[in-house]
């Protein structure tokens, strides 16, 4: 299917929803989903829906607002509880099940107490195949996922924000908080906030596309290949900024910046693919 | 291999790579992370050889290869 066609095919499942809740971050493929689909479907059949909590960074909350008011996306915040939940705060290696479980279950009560006919999530077709134990949650609230089904590819995604205006076209992937902490290590309030403001402070700094991975009193930064160098210039600066989010030791991972390499410790059979998860 | 066989193993590595002066140890909270301390003249030869050193840490029983932002010759 070209390009052309996968557009074409997106506004059409779009049309067919009638109206739809969409589970809004702030990253790249929730805000082009919802520009997208207050264009088809007029912004009276839109509501974009940002869960807030401890596990999402401040700054990608300001972007949702942010962004929707500016192409007049409508916006609602809802306050999701996925810290009370003991399975979740555990962190084992289905956490996101969990997380997601909250967050699709209060974005289906806010479809139903408001009148929208379906409840619509970013996923695309590069996520088929990612540990994504939160799609199995998706799946059992019914939640679609348009760009996957039209078969767009995130370079696809990036190419038609940028063609839209959208700020976010180039704007590095920024999974939750929580994802910066190995399985096994307790997600409280306190270790998501050190993982923020550290971030916060490295992308003052001018790094943009990085992870501060949790290990208890050491902090491991993982730095995009790209940016090593960087990084590695600013060590002195880079330090200090980190340490001042409360970490005791601060170590640069050689490898550099991977996509999900705290899910590289687990073993095939424990991994829910995108895909296969319902 | 034990974590001082690990952290033996690669000590005689990175002195092969023209690191004598590195200080190895376990770091994370289990232990996963092979915390590599030099001083901050073998930085830039220790960055080069990143991925190499990475592949020996993983032989050495480690998950990570990690540079301590202090250098060993530097304040505490």
């Amino acid at each position: 299917m070209t390009t052309h066609d996968k557009r074409a095919h997106l506004r059409e499942l779009l049309r067919d929803c009638g109206s739809a809740v969409i589970g809004y971050s702030g990253g790249v493929d929730s805000v082009f989903l919802a520009r997208i689909a207050t264009d088809v479907l007029g912004a009276e059949n839109v509501l974009a829906v940002t869960g807030k909590s401890d596990s999402v960074a401040v700054w990608m909350e300001d972007t949702a607002r942010e962004v929707a008011a500016r192409f007049g996306i409508p916006w609602l915040e809802v306050e999701t509880r996925e810290m009370d939940d003991p399975r979740y705060a555990a962190n084992p290696s289905n956490r996101c099940y969990f997380c997601k479980t909250e967050l699709w279950g209060r974005l289906r009560g806010v479809a139903l107490a408001r009148g929208y006919r379906t409840v619509l999530d970013g996923s695309n077709a590069d996520d088929v195949g990612d540990h994504r134990p939160g799609a199995a949650a998706a799946a059992e609230h019914a939640v679609r996922s348009p760009l996957l089904e039209a078969g767009l590819t995130k370079a696809e995604i990036r190419a038609w924000s940028r063609e839209l205006g959208l700020p976010t076209w180039d704007q590095p992937a920024a999974p939750c908080l929580a994802s910066r902490l190995p399985y096994g290590l307790a997600v409280t309030p306190q270790r998501l906030k050190q993982v923020e403001r550290a971030e916060l402070a490295l992308r003052a700094l001018g790094l943009r596309d990085f992870r501060v991975r949790h290990h208890g009193e050491v902090a491991r930064l993982e730095v995009h290949p790209s940016e090593l160098g960087h990084a590695a210039a600013l060590r002195e600066a880079v330090d200090a900024a980190v340490r001042g989010a409360g970490f005791a030791r601060v170590l640069l991972d050689l490898q550099g910046y991977r996509r999900g390499a705290l899910n590289e410790v687990l073993p095939a059979a424990r991994l829910v693919r995108l895909g296969n998860a319902a | 291999m034990s974590g001082d066989e690990g952290v033996a193993r690669l000590q005689r590595a990175l002195a092969a790579m023209g690191v004598p002066d590195a200080g190895v140890e376990a770091a994370g909270h289990e232990r996963e992370i092979a915390a590599i301390r030099v001083p901050a003249a073998a930085w830039g030869r220790v960055m080069e050889e990143g991925l190499r050193i990475a592949a020996l840490v993983t032989e050495a029983g480690f998950r990570y290869a990690a540079l301590d932002l202090r250098p060993a010759d530097g304040p505490e």
